[in-house]
């Protein structure tokens, strides 16, 4: 081989390698322009995910927004788990203040169910079991002013039967404060 | 004098020490070469524009996709937080419907009695497992045969809808017992403002 034909190759190699760097800048080019419209799709798909996320938190604020309105009136009067010791005392202060015959009062904290299952939100109950002996007028007054008092405790059990005085009534009474779980309700 | 041969430089004569010339195809290489050098710089700086445009098109997308997705998982939070909350609402409202005031029921059956019947003894309990539901039962003294379809129907006057009834006769006395259930007038939640006022005055 001689020199001209040893350069007619180098040449001929020469042209070969310009022409694959040629063609790998423009398939690096076409790769970046993949990848951007790639990119392009997948930002379009999140735009879509995107509205659609909103519009069902928009639908569902609408929907339980009078559901959370009555949450918010009535918050205040749940008591937390950490109060069943104020839970009992108002109670027990309201049964001291009266001046009703009081025959016995016991306290306890049960766990709430609901058709045999755990009230999650409201998971205790204190119940109070209250036994007095006075007038119908000053019983059924006192009922009146712990419902109206506490709205939602509720009476468990009321029973009324002869009392020991001429006019006298007994009451069994069983009120129920539900103690509310701290975690979950908005402040 | 005689020369060597071979020293003579004759410019007449073909040189026998030249190289062949190449075949005339190959006067195309090095156009090609010019050519291939041409279709690099053209192509090559023309792809080297093409990619960094779409790199910081890329780099664009990507930070646009990023606050997408910061924005999808913000809004997932708050529908979960919101379902969390739904569903302790829903509790609440179970409880506060399930705890409708009994005073007003009690005071409501003791004013429906008529002269001459007197209630024995009377015991309302709340089912503990679905406090919607009240087992009522009553001892009614007296001649009126009509006092209980008058006690009933104030106890239908307050909403509540008995069912399961039973009524027997011991030692002259009318013994009733059923179960009520509250039915809630309307579709509203009361507020605790209207709980209150169904507390009555006995």
């Amino acid at each position: 081989m001689n020199a001209k034909q040893l350069a007619a190759i180098v040449l001929i190699v020469g042209i070969v390698v310009l022409f694959q760097l040629g063609m790998s800048l423009r398939t690096r080019a076409n790769a970046a322009a993949a990848q951007a419209d790639a990119a392009l799709i997948e930002e379009k798909k999140l735009k879509m995910q995107l509205e659609g996320e909103q519009k069902i938190l928009a639908d569902l604020k609408a929907e339980s927004q009078s559901l959370i309105d009555f949450v918010g009136e009535w918050e205040p009067f749940f008591a937390l788990i950490e109060d069943e010791e104020s839970a009992e005392t108002s109670i027990s202060m309201k049964v001291r203040d009266t001046d009703m015959l009081n025959l016995s009062q016991r306290y306890e904290q049960v766990p709430h169910t609901i058709n045999n299952k755990p009230n999650d939100s409201l998971p205790f109950l204190v119940r109070a079991s209250l036994v007095f002996d006075d007038s119908y007028y000053k019983l059924l007054n006192w009922i009146g002013m712990m419902e109206d008092y506490k709205p939602t405790m509720r009476v468990g059990k009321v029973s009324l039967s002869r009392g020991s005085g001429a006019d006298g009534l007994r009451m069994e009474l069983v009120l129920e404060i539900p103690l509310r779980a701290k975690s979950a309700l908005k402040k | 004098m005689l020369l060597d041969s071979r020293r003579i430089d004759d410019f007449k004569t073909e040189r026998k020490d030249g190289m062949p010339q190449l075949p005339a195809i190959y006067r195309l290489v090095p156009i090609l070469f010019y050519l291939s050098l041409l279709f690099v710089t053209v192509v090559g700086s023309s792809a080297l524009w093409h990619s960094r445009t779409a790199s910081d098109r890329y780099q664009a997308v990507v930070l646009q996709t990023d606050q997408l997705k910061k924005k999808i998982e913000t809004s997932k939070a708050a529908r979960s937080e919101l379902q969390k909350s739904i569903v302790e609402a829903r509790d609440l409202e179970k409880c506060v419907l399930a705890s409708m005031p009994l005073q007003s029921l009690v005071v409501g059956i003791v004013r429906s009695m008529e002269q001459g019947s007197n209630i024995v003894d009377l015991s309302i309990v709340r089912d503990p497992e679905t406090p919607s539901q009240l087992k009522l039962a009553m001892t009614l003294s007296g001649e009126n045969d009509k006092q209980i379809e008058k006690t009933l129907e104030k106890i239908q006057e307050l909403n509540y809808r008995e069912f399961s009834p039973t009524q027997s006769k011991v030692k002259g006395n009318l013994e009733y017992r059923a179960s009520l259930l509250w039915r809630k007038p309307g579709s509203k939640t009361p507020t605790p403002a209207e709980r209150s006022a169904q507390i009555v005055e006995p």
